[in-house]
């Protein structure tokens, strides 16, 4: 199941809750992906993935480190920016450093089709209706993203 | 089993950064080691059987991966990452369909085998080719890659310190300009059981160093650049620790100069005597592709390609001349292929493609082995990831050295009017791996048999049998190199596949070679 944007925006809140880094850029991106190959007449491979990932981007004294992990819980969060922490400290300075934005207002991006969603291999291969927009009915894929710097 | 956060707070993580270990992630491989793999592989592999597949496996798999990146005396990234999750392939009535999912628990297990089964079934009826293995012994194993010192393991400061080193090296040069330099490790830890029967456990390191020196003449607009030759290898950091890294850097720096004022090739047939910093490529591209059974049979024709080596030729083809003897091998040290076990449980074999110059085997996976009608899998099975299908993927493949003495300058005593090429450059090759054209990092004058002036702007063009048929001399071991490349692309969605290609110093004869400059830059 995919996360809503308040859920992805609470896990990023968390993620940039554990840094004590001068800046920090944190994102979380969640994947439910399927696909089905056809060639030769047949079908070659098929399958379904679902996967997340939070990345941290943080800067300490202008200096840079990044980290990522895709297991959410609290202790694995903490790992990864403390992680990010810890490459920034070795890092030399960030000549090309500029602070992260603001809080932004971002207007809807109208990318997630609910009809897509929910298709799986089995749906598109048996049950997708004909009169259903047929955008991606090999490869339905829903993707939801989300990132936030430090409110200032 | 106790749970992560159990384990995170027994082994002292939760409190905070003082108490991290240098790899502050590691412990997490320690708390992946705490997921009972055996007792989930055994609720995935029983359902699946119970909901009518017959076979399937479970791979739980856990990836880390660290680049380093710098430029001139900046460091530009440090970065590490790491992935954990499982995947479920069934075959059912004949139909492939896999599944997968991060959360990595007896619960989800159960829901992706389901999910797995389910699509097989759906796609069941659509299937016009019903997909069978070849059998497998069952395994018990846990394999370990060759390496000395865990990359992972080395602090990242030492790494910082190298590249930057690396930099001063080249720039030091008079003329020199820029420098590009970056470390990449890649830790692979996978778990892998199937029904069967077979249990396997691998742990595979991969590293791969490379720098690009720059030289620029401000005043005619031109610059040149010389890459690293050496390629990744499936080693620790002692690779990085036993390479003269830094010689090669100052003389790549070097060259990049030199490469400005060469002189520019002119147009002609020439012999090539090709270096295997150079080599490893064309043999990639041409031999190493062109061998994929899938490809033969237009399972890629929609995005990698298919083959000019139809099913047909199997046995009968010339593909090269008497002195080509080009084999594949997923047991070859340091080869970035180089496995216990591939994706379908089979052991690593090493066996020929191109026998003295005749196309003889294909590149197989357990169901196109079966569907060619052999007995065996030459084990070409591989996934990117746990959330990837497995697919056919490429073993090292390798040009075989002469058993006889014969060095690099033994090749070039023959050659009264050649070139000699090092390092891999741009190249390009149609989908059907026949018609190419590959250029390089340096290039020599050969004449009267010996080495002489830097030449710039340097492609050639063939065509894979007429190439490889035009090949009249194989140097002797002590020419062997390995190289490579951690990225080779294929299949949709697309994966990634490191791979490592081994060979001697070649010599062609009367090859057509091309100048690449743009009109202005020629003499």
């Amino acid at each position: 199941m995919l996360p809503s944007e308040q859920e992805a925006k609470a896990l990023c809140q968390r993620l940039l809750g554990y840094t004590k880094a001068d800046d920090a850029s944190v994102g979380v991106q969640t994947e439910g992906y399927s696909h089905l190959r056809f060639a030769a007449d047949t079908f070659t491979t098929s399958g379904r993935r679902d996967d997340v990932e939070a990345n941290v981007t943080c800067w300490i004294e202008g200096k840079k480190g990044t980290a990522s992990t895709n297991e959410m819980d609290d202790a694995s969060l903490e790992a990864a920016v403390r992680q990010a922490e810890q490459l920034a400290r070795l890092s030399p300075l960030d000549r090309e450093y500029l602070p992260t934005l603001g809080p932004q207002q971002y207007k809807p991006s109208h990318g997630y089709v609910e009809a897509t969603a929910p298709a799986t291999s089995c749906a598109t291969t048996s049950t997708w209706p004909s009169s259903t927009p047929r955008a991606s009915p090999a490869s339905p894929s829903a993707r939801h993203s989300a990132r936030a710097t430090p409110a200032r | 089993m106790s749970s992560r956060r159990d384990f995170l707070k027994a082994s002292g993580l939760a409190l905070g950064a003082a108490a991290l270990p240098p790899w502050v992630l590691e412990p997490e491989a320690a708390e992946a080691a705490t997921v009972d793999k055996g007792k989930l592989a055994d609720i995935a592999l029983a359902l699946a059987k119970t909901l009518g597949a017959s076979y399937a496996d479970i791979r739980i798999n856990r990836y880390r991966n660290e680049f380093v990146a710098t430029r001139e005396k900046e460091v530009q990234q440090v970065a590490r990452s790491q992935n954990f999750g499982f995947g479920v392939r069934v075959l059912r009535n004949g139909t492939w369909d896999f599944a997968s999912s991060h959360k990595v628990n007896a619960e989800q297990v159960r829901r992706v085998t389901r999910e797995a089964v389910a699509i097989a079934r759906a796609n069941a009826a659509y299937q016009s080719t019903r997909f069978a293995m070849v059998p497998v012994p069952k395994l018990t194993a846990n394999w370990k890659s060759a390496f000395k010192k865990d990359p992972f393991d080395v602090a990242i400061e030492n790494k910082i310190g190298f590249l930057l080193k690396l930099n001063e090296a080249a720039l030091k040069v008079k003329g020199g300009s820029f420098v590009n330099s970056f470390v990449a490790f890649v830790n692979e830890q996978k778990f892998f059981a199937s029904t069967d029967g077979s249990r396997i456990e691998q742990y595979i390191i991969r590293s791969s160093p490379q720098f690009t020196a720059t030289a620029v003449d401000f005043a005619r607009g031109d610059f040149q650049t010389r890459r690293s030759l050496r390629g990744p290898q499936s080693m620790g950091y002692e690779y990085i620790e036993k390479e003269p890294w830094l010689a090669e850097a100052e003389q790549a720096g070097n060259e990049a100069v030199e490469k400005l004022k060469a002189k520019p090739v002119e147009p002609g047939k020439y012999d090539l005597v090709l270096h295997p910093t150079h080599l490893w490529l064309t043999i990639h591209e041409s031999a190493g592709h062109s061998t994929e059974l899938d490809r033969a049979l237009g399972w890629e024709a929609d995005y990698a390609g298919t083959s000019f080596l139809t099913p047909d030729k199997l046995g009968k083809f010339q593909f090269g001349s008497k002195v080509v003897n080009i084999f594949a091998d997923r047991t070859q040290p340091a080869g970035l292929a180089t496995v216990g076990y591939d994706d379908d449980g089979v052991v690593a074999q090493r066996w020929y493609l191109i026998k003295e110059g005749v196309f003889v085997d294909w590149q197989t996976t357990r169901d196109l082995a079966a569907l060619i009608g052999r007995k065996i899998s030459y084990g070409c099975c591989h996934a990117d990831s746990w959330g990837s299908v497995p697919f056919p993927r490429m073993p090292n493949v390798s040009l075989e050295p002469t058993k006889e003495k014969v060095s690099l300058d033994d090749l070039l005593a023959d050659v009264k009017n050649g070139i000699l090429i090092y390092g891999d450059g741009s190249w390009s090759i149609d989908q059907q791996r026949y018609n190419f054209q590959f250029g390089g990092q340096t290039f020599w004058e050969i004449k009267d048999g010996k080495k002489g002036a830097m030449l710039r702007d340097v492609a050639y063009q063939s065509r894979t049998p007429d190439f490889w048929g035009a090949c009249d001399a194989v140097a002797g071991e002590t020419t062997y190199e390995l190289n490579g490349a951690f990225n080779d692309g294929k299949g949709e969605p697309g994966q990634a596949n490191a791979v490592s290609h081994g060979c001697p110093a070649a010599r062609f004869r009367q090859i057509n070679v091309l100048n690449t400059a743009p009109r202005r830059g020629r003499s």
